[in-house]
């Protein structure tokens, strides 16, 4: 009969209390792990789709709306900017700008949303191809990792957009010819995983097809700010009627324009099509000096358009996220030191119950510093188990809300990943049990074996 | 080993001082304390096992002045080399009979022998019980066990507090036969405290305590 033993049998001859003190402990524990671990990946998450864009530059409005839509997709558009308008920061030849991605969001399949771009995009995210090819003609699109994944596609599979971002069947695009998948991407636990890719005119040529033949798009359009700008009743002559070319009205269009082939896989072909629209342009500088630094600005105030800068976006957002997670710290620790208390409770009245059992022992043979350890090993025990259980429930929760998350924020949490916080969490628990059962080990140490006997 | 005290003395707080008759045991020789109630009996009793420290005199036993002894040194020496029997029996209770047994055998410092364990139950005819728990014996039973918990890790000393008081006169004798030949045949030294008259023929050697 090892101490450990005799421990771990005292502590479950009174099984609800030692229940009690587990589902606490474990609780408090869980709790704080899965804080530990959501925060952690979040950060590294959005960290990670930073992925060195120093500027993002799209329609006015809220500048963390534009950057949580053009570069986390999880947020509705702030509406469109003119190629026009964004075409001297498409210039190959800018002398601050390394590279220029234009995106274009509106659409998606089956939730995953569809992004109009340049085959620049995925360099952002250092991202490569796992099968197939990259697209050159419109409507052919790669498909980011999971999204590969949960859909269960594959290349050569074809399907039809829909508006806006829900799975909603009233909203799909039936009258364009159907998206191709010619390109799977390869897993970079970026947000490129969760993106559908395509050319920047194949968006447009999806849309024009819905305004050209299906007047009821005009209804869509209004659901989503992205469509905002899109009034292509044909009766519209101020220069956006080029849209209506299919009816050979191409009047007084300053570009000829063929839906079927605009064919922009770079930002030099985008140029042609000043009169297009797209939804942000993200920039990376080549360097960032004193230039640089004023281009936000100048952009700000000088144009129709707003420049933002995502580190400083995303750091904003933390801090909102920040005070959530605080909340919750703070009920995790407050649940740690109820379930600390109540192994101390749980210890102290059992102290009670065995006093004449403790006295026992004494006379038996065992010194005083055995009861005073057997006493701590007990509240050691519930703490280690309450610690390992805690951890697995953690994990597991993470686990779950990962699948979830995935889908409603484009994140890939991974579940089974150990912090080197945990491990410092493990000396916390047993910290907090030992604490706990020092002051009834104390009791058993300075037990009075003779009047106890005495007593009966 | 032989046993011995002289001039101890001990009082409780606020109490008057009590002052006990020496006494001297010879290895393996069995006696009777009998005194009424109130007397000072346990005292004495808890005094000679090391339980409670004399204000004044000493404690020897096989040469070794107990008290002379830390309490660490004390609680293993008291251990290995006695064995208590006390009226009321109590157990650890998340223990089994066995388990209960066994532990008395590590605390003893003695090697855990599980044959000595079935022996021993044999003896008192509670082999059948070794794998239950304390709660589920009747308090016959469970006295049994306790007088085996005594003698299982071979003392030198026995000390029995009324281990017969609360028992009709056949398990009287069943009982006070089974302690006294157990301690005659592991050569240990017994000392009975009680106030059970019905003993008083058992044993030819008789302190009494006078109140």
């Amino acid at each position: 009969m090892s101490w450990i033993r005799l421990a771990w049998k005292n502590l479950w001859a009174r099984p609800l209390s030692a229940l009690l003190s587990l589902i606490l402990f474990s609780l408090g524990i869980g709790l704080i792990t899965v804080l530990l671990l959501v925060n952690n990946q979040l950060t590294k998450n959005f960290d990670r789709n930073l992925a060195d864009i120093d500027l993002v530059i799209g329609a006015k409005g809220s500048p963390m709306q534009m950057i949580l839509c053009n570069m986390y997709h999880v947020d509705a558009p702030t509406g469109n900017v003119t190629i026009k308008e964004v075409s001297p920061f498409l210039n190959p030849k800018h002398p601050l700008i390394e590279m220029a991605v234009p995106t274009s969001i509106g659409d998606s399949y089956k939730t995953y949303r569809i992004i109009g771009t340049t085959h620049e995009y995925a360099r952002l995210y250092d991202g490569e191809l796992a099968q197939g090819r990259w697209w050159t003609e419109d409507l052919e699109v790669v498909v980011g990792a999971a999204v590969a994944k949960k859909l269960h596609i594959h290349v050569g599979d074809q399907f039809m957009s829909s508006h806006g971002f829900d799975d909603n069947s009233d909203l799909v695009h039936d009258h364009h010819t159907p998206f191709t998948v010619v390109g799977i991407m390869k897993g970079t636990g970026s947000v490129l995983d969760q993106v559908i890719l395509t050319n920047t005119s194949s968006v447009w040529s999806v849309h024009d097809h819905d305004h050209d033949d299906d007047h009821e798009a005009e209804a869509h359009a209004s659901d989503s700010m992205a469509h905002e700008d899109h009034d292509h009743s044909g009766h519209d002559h101020s220069g956006h009627d080029h849209h209506d070319h299919d009816h050979g009205a191409h009047v007084h269009t300053t570009v000829e324009v063929d839906a079927s082939d605009f064919g922009t896989v770079n930002n030099a072909q985008l140029l042609d099509h000043p009169e297009e629209e797209i939804t942000a342009l993200l920039i990376r500088y080549k360097n960032n000096n004193f230039q640089t630094m004023s281009m936000p600005r100048s952009i700000n105030e000088n144009t129709d358009m707003q420049a933002a800068s995502p580190p400083y976006e995303i750091s904003r957002v933390y801090s909102m996220m920040g005070s959530g997670t605080e909340a919750l710290r703070a009920i995790a620790i407050l649940i740690a030191i109820v379930s600390g208390l109540s192994i101390f409770f749980s210890l102290l009245s059992s102290l009670k119950d065995r006093k004449y059992e403790l006295s026992l022992m004494r006379v038996m043979g065992a010194g005083r510093s055995r009861l005073f350890l057997l006493i701590v090993l007990e509240g050691l025990l519930v703490a280690a188990l309450g610690f390992v259980i805690g951890l697995l429930l953690a994990h597991i929760g993470t686990w779950a809300f990962a699948s979830r998350i995935s889908e409603q924020f484009r994140y890939s949490l991974s579940a089974w990943e150990f912090l080197p916080a945990e491990a410092w969490m493990g000396l916390i628990a047993l910290l907090i049990g030992l604490v706990a059962s020092v002051i009834p080990a104390w009791q058993a140490y300075k037990t009075d074996i003779h009047s106890t006997l005495s007593e009966g | 080993m032989n046993l011995s005290t002289s001039d101890i003395q001990f009082s409780y707080a606020g109490g008057s001082a009590l002052r006990f008759p020496d006494i001297a045991l010879e290895a393996g020789q069995q006696a009777l304390l009998l005194g009424q109630s109130g007397s000072g009996k346990t005292t004495l009793l808890h005094l000679m096992a090391g339980l409670l420290r004399p204000q004044s005199g000493s404690v020897r036993l096989g040469g070794t002045d107990m008290y002379g002894m830390s309490e660490t040194q004390l609680d293993s020496f008291r251990g290995r080399h006695i064995g208590l029997i006390f009226q009321v029996p109590h157990f650890v209770r998340a223990l089994t009979v066995g388990e209960n047994l066994s532990l008395a055998q590590k605390l003893a410092g003695v090697s855990e022998d599980d044959d000595l364990i079935d022996q021993m139950l044999d003896l008192v005819g509670l082999s059948a019980k070794k794998a239950r728990k304390m709660h589920q014996l009747s308090q016959g039973e469970k006295q049994r066990v306790s007088i085996i918990r005594g003698l299982i890790h071979r003392p030198k000393l026995i000390l029995a507090d009324e281990p017969t008081s609360a028992l009709d006169d056949a398990n009287c004798e069943a009982v006070i036969n089974l302690i006294s030949n157990e301690a005659e045949k592991i050569g240990a030294s017994l000392i009975v405290v009680t106030h059970d008259n019905r003993l008083t023929s058992r044993f030819s050697h008789q302190i009494r305590l006078n109140s």
